[in-house]
């Protein structure tokens, strides 16, 4: 019963949501509707099982020593950003908007800006001639690098169709190759899923 | 790795860091812009928004968060100001609740320096959570899936929202950085066919490409360079012109590094022979 | 037209599928070319029991459990985490999305109980981080930075935080196997690991690593659909060659 419920749930809404694809009459739209509706109520009970998993970790590390400081700061910023809603409400110059505008969005902001670091500091180790496919590399690499930034004008007018002619024909053919495996991975896996054969979700081999 | 190359790894790990700080800050502080030429996408992206009737509906999805944001921002600003001083109506959403709270503040922002009225004009319509199953519960009407706008009215109480069926709107733009433009692709145009438009990170311009080609996705605006490219266009000063010049520098600086890198390897290489 | 040829191709796929599946449970062998990153997958994890440091295993922030790269993902981590219970390993998975880390758990804990070392599963190493990106990625590149795992995994769908994670492996000297259906992540990847499952690679990587029939068969169906496809294709170019006013192949 613990293996042949999931399946059977799985059976019946994957091919439903697949038939209801194809559909456009007003009765059956009801029902996809509907499912699309509990989609959303499922998807955001979800996240609280994350939020409550989330505390009971860090309280249980916390417990056991592990990294006390470090655990402290996740719990005391998970619980302090509800409670300022809670408190103060959502509005524009609510506590809870003055936390996520001067600390949360600088902070995550400077955790995407890293990239521009790290891809220098790859692009300095991946970048090497070391063979004539990695020349290659190396050379496309440079050509939309300067054509990419505005000087590229100054040094050659002809950047700009170079690097549409690169992103329209190699670039895209060999992505278009890439997502023509995954697309065909995607349909089988899900298949696999539909059916039941596909039980690592529900910890089988 | 021998401790000593680790600790030569990091010390130009460390040497590249500094540059490309010292390098973007530089650019960030002189006063000077490049001039760009705006590429095939943005173009594009331009002449859509100029050749909708004014008096049209356009669906606004801010799909990005916080962190992406100063990045995201200048594309914001410069398709929403076009789309308002064309006096298209603009529906928003946002597939992302952080994008919920910048959305709202931006346009706001903008709707009143154009003298443009909330829920006649514009109006947004919040956050939803799972981006496919809102993407297709719109599919039946948009205050099916949002009742209240974002302030709490109900929506079916505001006048722009006579537009309420994909069919109701020009199409819609994607402010994107990640990948969600690939749900408005895959549920909203083949589906409903619905036009989708999309202003893209610079990170995954690349990724929508063969979508483009294919002319699934009707144009991109790419990254900050994207967002220079059309202030040009309206003829606008913005923050992806003023952020040009420290693009350019940092671009430079990886230039750069990748001839000196080659070179100590190539050194390195005749050494070993 | 759209729907039509969705439920052709659908069709087709699912006959392939079930008939590849017929040949192999009738004991036709289907052989799958070596792909290094899955060779690499039993060194990463001898590597980290030897060195006594951690694994760290993380699916990317761009999956939720509906998505296949996600699945093929749990295949492989139920096999890196049989490994790691034999190889008494401490196995660290962050990730994003809370039902993707409570199927982990299950995947895991089965996975030590097959190897009969489900003493050693604990349920805390196994969990959510951030729903917000960079959120989730400076939660793990933090997790890299203080445990100095010996082998990272990047198996599953990335975004923008590929490469932070990636370099922070790097930087901490980690062996990293990494593998994505996002096609411009590949290439951050290609530079900073040390091995990349390209696409369906993955898919691919999961058949192999499982030995499951019903795997085995789906991967030799995708070389099936492949074939079909790439003929379609020379098809559809040949008939704009030779027959320009024909117009079947403009679908």
């Amino acid at each position: 019963m613990r293996k042949f419920l999931p399946i059977s749930v799985s059976f019946v809404f994957g091919v439903l949501m697949f038939a209801l694809w194809f559909e456009d009459s007003e009765s059956r739209s009801m029902l996809h509707f509907t499912l699309i509706d509990y989609w959303q109520i499922i998807f955001a009970f979800g996240l609280l099982v994350g939020v409550v998993s989330f505390i009971s970790v860090a309280s249980r590390k916390i417990s056991r020593g592990e990294e006390p400081f470090y655990n402290g700061v996740l719990i005391f910023g998970a619980l302090l950003m509800p409670t300022l809603a809670m408190i103060d409400g959502l509005q524009p110059n609510s506590y809870f908007q003055w936390m996520f505008e001067n600390v949360q969005a600088p902070m995550q902001s400077s955790v995407f800006a890293l990239l521009a670091f790290f891809v220098a500091s790859a692009a300095f180790r991946g970048f090497r001639a070391r063979n004539a496919q990695s020349i290659i590399l190396l050379l496309v690499a440079l050509i939309v690098i300067i054509g990419r930034a505005p000087m590229g004008e100054f040094v050659w007018g002809g950047f700009d169709e170079l690097i549409q002619w690169i992103r329209d024909f190699p670039s895209t053919s060999a992505k278009r190759a890439v997502l023509i495996g995954i697309g065909l991975g995607s349909v089988t896996t899900s298949l696999r899923v539909i059916f039941g054969v596909e039980r690592t979700y529900l910890g089988e081999r | 790795m021998s401790d000593t190359q680790t600790r030569r790894a990091q010390k130009t790990r460390r040497l590249i860091f500094s540059g490309v700080f010292l390098s973007i800050t530089i650019g960030l502080l002189l006063p000077f812009q490049p001039e760009v030429t705006p590429s095939v996408g943005t173009k594009s992206m331009f002449s859509f928004i100029e050749n909708i009737k004014p008096g049209s509906t356009i669906l606004i999805s801010f799909d990005h968060e916080s962190a992406s944001f100063p990045e995201m921002k200048p594309l914001a600003i410069a398709v929403v100001s076009h789309l308002l001083k064309r006096d298209v109506k603009i529906i928003a959403i946002s597939l992302f609740p952080e994008g919920a709270g910048l959305g709202a503040s931006l346009l706001r922002r903008l709707g009143e320096e154009n003298k443009k009225t909330y829920g006649t004009d514009f109006v947004f319509l919040g956050f939803k959570p799972e981006p496919r199953a809102t993407i297709l519960g719109m599919g039946k009407s948009f205050s099916f899936v949002f009742p209240f706008d974002f302030y709490g009215t109900k929506t079916s109480d505001l006048p722009i929202m006579s537009a309420d069926r994909y069919s109701d709107v020009v199409g819609v733009i994607t402010i994107a950085d990640g990948s969600y433009p690939s749900h408005w692709i895959e549920y909203g145009a083949a589906k409903y066919e619905l036009i989708v438009l999309s202003a893209l990170a610079a990170s995954m311009v690349t990724s929508y490409d063969p979508y483009v080609t294919s002319g699934q996705l009707h144009s991109i605006l790419g990254g900050l360079r994207g967002a220079a490219e059309y202030e040009s266009l309206l003829n606008v000063d913005g923050g992806g012109s003023r952020a040009m010049l420290a693009q350019t520098a940092a671009h430079i600086f990886i230039v750069l590094i990748l001839i000196v890198g080659n070179i100590s390897y190539l050194r390195s290489r005749k050494k070993k022979v | 037209m759209d729907s039509l040829i969705t439920i052709l191709a659908t069709i087709v796929a699912g006959l392939v599928t079930f008939w590849t599946a017929r040949l192999i449970h009738r004991g036709r062998k289907y052989h799958l070319r070596e792909i290094a990153g899955i060779k690499a997958l039993e060194d990463a994890v001898g590597r980290a029991a030897e060195m006594g440091r951690p694994i760290l295993y993380t699916p990317g922030y761009g999956g939720d459990i509906q998505r296949p790269t996600t699945i093929a993902s749990m295949n492989i981590l139920s096999v890196v985490a049989e490994k790691t219970a034999e190889y008494n390993c401490e196995l660290i998975y962050p990730t994003h999305d809370p039902i993707i880390m409570a199927t982990a758990q299950e995947v895991v804990r089965e996975s030590y109980s097959r190897v009969g070392k489900i003493d050693r599963f604990n349920p805390d190493n196994i969990y959510y981080v951030s729903s917000s990106q960079f959120g989730y990625a400076a939660g793990v590149e933090g997790e890299i930075v203080r445990k100095k795992p010996a082998s990272i995994f990047l198996l599953g769908t990335f975004e923008a935080e590929s490469l932070i994670l990636a370099e922070s492996g790097a930087a901490v000297g980690a062996v990293q196997i990494a593998g994505t259906d996002s096609t411009i992540q590949l290439a951050f990847f290609l530079i900073a690991c040390d091995y990349t499952l390209f696409g369906e690679e993955l898919f691919a990587a999961s058949g192999y690593l499982s030995g499951n029939e019903a795997t085995l068969a789906s991967v030799w169906a995708q070389d099936i659909m492949r074939i079909l496809c790439v003929s379609f294709v020379a098809l559809g170019i040949l008939s704009a060659l030779f027959f320009p006013e024909s117009s079947w192949w403009k679908l």
